[in-house]
């Protein structure tokens, strides 16, 4: 379908720009760059370039540039814009059960990109120990008191356990 | 002489008892590369099994490498070679420091500078080019490595580079350094310079070395290292997400991230973005203070120092104004160990607040424990000390050891408060060899003789002592396993081997370290994951062949093996892969010698040999395997509740440990029942001499 000049790259222009700040640009926002009667999600999906890449989240769907962002940060970002603490909490601790493999340790949240409070942390992780969609997440102690989370999908207690102690005690002894 | 690349082709020697001072051929000793290896060969032709490291017998080695000097990335250490003190059967072994010192010897025309004799009364050497005289030290000596530097510095001007002892070393205690810059030590050789009579090496030089490549050529390589590149110990993720990175890990040490800073910079100085694309910033990725001492230290963080010619700075440079108050300069640096090994003695209950500096007492008990050992000289043994003295503390050891009136003059009650100024009392006593405390640094072999330690201090798991041999882990079998387990056997110290670890410890998902493994050992098990540790394989021995192979390789060129190899990159569109060809690379632009990666770990697979010959010599032993290779039982025996081979344990299994070590041995051409090298691979690998030695002492296996 032709669209009217400028219009397939005011958008990409929009994407590469929010990317470079690093952040995400929900399908929204795009609405006000397309005419009436145009959907700029089908306009992205029949003409972005290669760089361009979606995310389809339960609040919106998100647009970002990989010539910006790699695909792993802007699934953070994607988790933080759901707005939903605990889905991102045990969702990264999955990613990281299952991909390094490596228990998460809480202070991670707290710190960049998610930047969240200790009472928003202490909140989510709260609730997700009664909630049956989040029974794989579990908690384990380092000996310096460091907590860490893990998904009993992809590791065992133990397993989580020696890695925990090691990260947070054992490699700083033997640097 | 034929011009050298890479070479300057002269080796320094000086005889102290006779002040005689001559120049030897280094190319004589091409077949062992450089710095390590030649000091082995050295001490092979020259010193006889049964020598004292201290008796004017016993040689020492300053060496540098044919990389060293020429602006091959990460190339500033200096190799120490002689007999270590600290070993049972006085094993030849290796120290090393980073700095600038052998960067300027081979400025000043000399590879390697050999010490041997015992001067008659205290010296420096002072060396400037070719000019080389030695200098009554008497007004220096006694005095603490920092006023020692200052003060021959005044004699031969600021651009000098000075390698020092202090108390320690001058009274012979095994476990002291040499240390050169503000915090660059080699440990485990001070006493030996002690035992000489020599205080300080100091040289100016105002040569170069000469490159075989054109500088175009040499650039071009250069820069592609640089491509290659990760942050120290060759870690390729940062701590935090970024936008340009795929993988993070909070461990790693490239900290470099938007929002922190050298803080007591002026102005600071963010460390920012440090996108793997940008070359300028490589030096701001690892932001060590905050690493190595927690975030309270960004705050006093002036800028990250390091290494001639090394773009990765891993030496936190603090400004502390408190320890104005303790006597020491406010001024102060150094990296890993040299901040956890000194602290370490603080470990009963770590160090808490004390003295009135409230939330920064951490920051200013480290800055009082390094300063303590960098001016005495004092070595941790890659951080024992700590652990003994927790240990002797804890068991009453001291209690019955140390004389009632010693025992009861020693701040104890500060040790247990975890006030960080126990360490100048404690340093002060040991380094210069007050009471019987001291013999803490005669390292653990000696005294579990003369305190009477029993197989409780040997095969306690927190006192991670790997053998009787008296060193400890340093990325043993929490570092791959078996490969890191095996790699700690064959050396007579801690084995001070980050082949393995920059490849292991590089933070990458382990689909993607298992996938490189394959392509450089030949099978993707040569690598388990952490902590889910599978049973021994071929591929796991050649991955303990090639690490050896490589530190060997590394300590002779000489190149940073807390950097080197670069089997991994922060590269996405390299696919992570590092490039295993560099050495080689850069051997052959630098000497114009060509070798092919294959041909240089030959030749560094000789002095891997050279070093198992010595050791066989050194013992009267052709029996490694049961003689020296063996563990302490903690490593097959400590977590009883977790069976070997089960995740979450780097428990091993002796069986298991046994078929590594044959396998290793027949990777090498080691004979497989005794691990000692045989006679047909000494010839093969050109060391016709040295089986013949071994040889005539009846130590060939048969």
């Amino acid at each position: 379908m032709a669209y009217e000049p400028g219009l397939v790259d005011a958008l990409l222009e929009r994407i590469r720009a929010d990317s470079a700040r690093t952040v995400l640009t929900p399908a929204v926002e795009l609405a006000s760059l397309v005419p009436g009667g145009t959907d700029a999600v089908e306009v992205l999906e029949e003409c972005a370039e290669d760089d361009i890449k979606m995310m389809r989240g339960t609040r919106d769907l998100y647009f970002f540039s990989e010539l910006s962002m790699t695909e792993p940060y802007a699934r953070h970002l994607y988790r933080l814009a759901e707005k939903d603490p605990v889905r991102l909490i045990a969702e990264t601790t999955r990613d990281e059960s299952k991909t390094y493999p490596r228990p998460t340790p809480v202070s991670t949240f707290d710190d960049s990109p998610f930047s969240m409070t200790k009472a928003e942390i202490d909140a989510a992780i709260s609730k997700m120990a009664f909630d049956p969609e989040y029974a794989d997440i579990h908690t384990v102690k380092a000996s310096n008191e460091d907590v860490y989370l893990y998904s009993a999908t992809y590791l065992t207690e133990a397993h989580a356990a020696g890695l925990a102690e090691w990260a947070s005690v054992g490699e700083k002894e033997n640097p | 002489m034929s011009v050298t690349y890479g070479y300057t082709g002269k080796i320094l020697r000086v005889d102290l008892t006779t002040g005689k001072i001559w120049t030897d051929d280094t190319m004589k000793y091409k077949d062992y590369i450089g710095g390590e290896g030649i000091g082995y060969k050295i001490l092979w032709d020259e010193v006889p099994a049964g020598t004292h490291p201290y008796a004017p017998e016993n040689k020492i080695a300053f060496g540098a490498g044919p990389l060293c000097g020429t602006g091959v990335p990460c190339s500033g250490r200096t190799t120490i070679t002689s007999l270590l003190p600290t070993s049972p059967f006085h094993g030849a072994g290796s120290s090393h420091m980073g700095g600038y010192f052998s960067v300027e010897m081979k400025y000043a025309g000399w590879d390697m500078i050999v010490l041997e004799g015992r001067s008659p009364k205290p010296v420096w050497i002072r060396i400037e080019d070719g000019k080389v005289k030695l200098e009554d030290a008497r007004w220096v000596w006694g005095k603490g490595i920092f006023d020692t530097m200052a003060m021959i510095g005044s004699q031969m001007g600021k651009e000098a580079q000075i390698a020092a002892i202090g108390p320690a070393g001058e009274n012979q205690l095994n476990m002291s350094v040499i240390r050169t810059g503000t915090s660059h030590s080699a440990g485990g050789h001070g006493g030996i310079m002690g035992a000489k009579n020599v205080k300080a090496i100091a040289i100016k030089g105002t040569g170069s070395v000469k490159v075989a490549a054109t500088p175009e050529e040499l650039m071009a390589l250069d820069k592609y290292m640089m491509s290659i590149i990760g942050a120290n110990n060759q870690m390729v993720i940062p701590t935090v997400p970024l936008p340009w990175a795929e993988y993070s890990d909070k461990g790693s040490r490239w900290t470099g991230r938007p929002g922190l800073y050298w803080g007591a910079a002026n102005p600071p100085v963010e460390t920012g973005e440090c996108n793997p694309a940008d070359m300028q910033s490589v030096g701001k990725r690892t932001q060590k203070a905050v690493f190595d001492l927690g975030a309270g230290a960004e705050k006093y963080t002036v800028r990250m120092g390091g290494c001639a010619h090394c773009p990765i700075r891993c030496h936190a440079q603090l400004n502390v104004p408190q320890l104005e108050k303790y006597g020491m300069d406010p001024n102060v640096s150094n990296t890993c160990v040299g901040w956890s090994g000194p602290r370490g003695v603080m470990s009963l209950v770590g160090i808490k607040e004390f003295d009135g500096n409230g939330a920064d007492s951490s920051i200013v008990g480290n800055g009082i424990g390094t300063t303590m050992v960098d001016d005495l000289g004092v070595w941790c043994n890659y951080g024992q000390i700590g652990r003994d003295v927790k240990w002797f503390y804890q068991k009453g050891v001291f209690k019955r050891v140390l004389p009632a009136e010693e025992y009861a003059s020693i701040p104890w009650d500060m040790l247990e408060k975890g006030d960080a100024r126990f360490l100048i009392d404690f340093y002060t006593r040991i380094a210069n060899k007050q009471g019987e405390l001291h013999h803490i640094l005669d390292g653990s072999a000696w005294i579990a003789q003369r305190w009477g330690l029993g197989d409780d201090y040997w095969d306690a798991k927190d006192n991670k002592l790997w053998t009787r041999g008296g060193y400890p882990v340093h990325h043993s079998n929490e570092a791959g396993g078996q490969v890191g387990a095996l790699i700690s056997c064959f050396t007579n110290r801690d084995s001070q081997n980050h082949s393995h670890m920059n490849f292991i410890g590089n933070k990458l998902p382990i689909a993607l370290q298992k996938e490189i493994a394959a392509e450089i050992f030949g099978s993707p098990d040569a690598l388990d994951a952490a902590m889910d540790y599978k049973p021994m394989n071929e591929a796991k021995a050649r991955f303990v062949k090639w690490s050896m192979v490589r530190g060997r390789l590394h300590d002779s060129l000489t190149l940073c093996n807390w950097m080197w190899p670069m089997a991994v990159s922060p590269q996405k569109d390299r696919k992570y892969r590092g490039d295993t060809t560099l050495e080689a690379k850069f051997f052959s632009a630098v000497t114009g010698v060509a070798k092919t990666e294959a041909e240089l770990d030959k030749d560094a697979e000789r002095v891997v040999t050279l070093l198992r010959a010595l050791t066989v010599r050194s013992m009267g032993t052709v029996d490694m395997r049961n003689q020296h290779d063996n563990t302490n039982e903690w490593i097959t025996k400590a977590d009883k509740d977790k069976p070997q081979f089960t995740p979450g344990t780097i428990q091993m299994e002796k069986t298991d440990l046994e078929l590594g070590r044959t396998m290793v041995y027949k990777l090498f051409g080691w004979d497989e029942k005794t691990g000692a090298p045989t006679k047909a691979t000494l010839e093969a690998l050109g060391m016709a001499d040295v089986a013949s030695g071994l040889g005539e002492k009846g130590l060939l296996p048969v």
